[in-house]
């Protein structure tokens, strides 16, 4: 049987880019909702930020975080748990942003967003996407210190 | 059988970025590596051949890229 492309291209959806560089700008986040005000069949967003903290290990306190990734891997990666969260959760849409270069401590570096007819998927979507995200895409964070000694961070 | 690898975070730091090896497949490479870099064998990392996770052994066709990732830190 002769397969068709047409319908091959249709049923897979393109991969996105979810990096950039630097911190995450909080009007980037706020231009983010306003555009949402069109879709009005949304009756809940969720939202998740992280943001750097100024952890203190052994007397140093950490300025910043550098992030690198494999990117290709972690857009793969990505667009897997997408397609996986929209099959079970009935959403209208998700955004996920993730920071790579220097991110200073108290700047945000990591941003997900929800949004459905009822707050319960958007909520319960929200939450599987970053601990998916912590758990399976490759990206790394350098713990720098104000001595500008580092260290690599893990994920708990 | 030369292929590329490319390593990120604590372990870049150790093998360098990206660098060619010569191996015919990832049970040759990991020692040789180990060999080279003696701390790798303290050090946990995951393997990904041109961009798939692989937990066994793996034999190498040319230009294959292995790719040498420690635990992820992300968000």
């Amino acid at each position: 049987m002769a397969s068709s492309p047409y319908k091959k291209l249709k049923m897979s959806k393109p991969i996105k880019n979810i990096f950039s560089q630097g911190p995450i700008p909080p009007s980037f986040i706020a231009d983010s909702i306003a555009k949402h005000a069109t879709k009005k069949d949304i009756g809940a967003h969720s939202i998740f930020l992280g943001q750097v903290r100024a952890d203190v290990m052994e007397g140093k306190t950490v300025s910043a975080i550098e992030y690198t990734a494999y990117e290709e891997l972690a857009s793969q990666k990505m667009h897997e748990i997408r397609e996986a969260i929209f099959s079970k959760y009935q959403l209208t849409c998700m955004h996920v942003h993730h920071s790579l270069g220097l991110v200073k401590a108290g700047e945000i570096c990591l941003f997900v967003f929800t949004s459905s007819k009822h707050r319960k998927m958007a909520i319960a979507a929200c939450e599987e996407i970053v601990e998916q995200i912590k758990l399976e895409l490759p990206i790394w964070g350098k713990e720098i210190f104000e001595d500008e000694t580092h260290q690599w961070k893990e994920n708990k | 059988m030369v292929i590329k690898v490319i390593a990120f975070g604590s372990i870049a730091e150790i093998t360098g970025k990206d660098f060619s090896a010569n191996a015919s497949d990832l049970d040759t490479l990991k020692s040789n590596l180990i060999d080279q870099f003696p701390i790798l064998a303290e050090r946990k990392f995951a393997i990904a051949v041109n961009q798939k996770l692989v937990n066994e052994n793996y034999i190498f066709t040319e230009n294959d890229t292995v790719a040498l990732m420690p635990p992820y830190s992300g968000g």
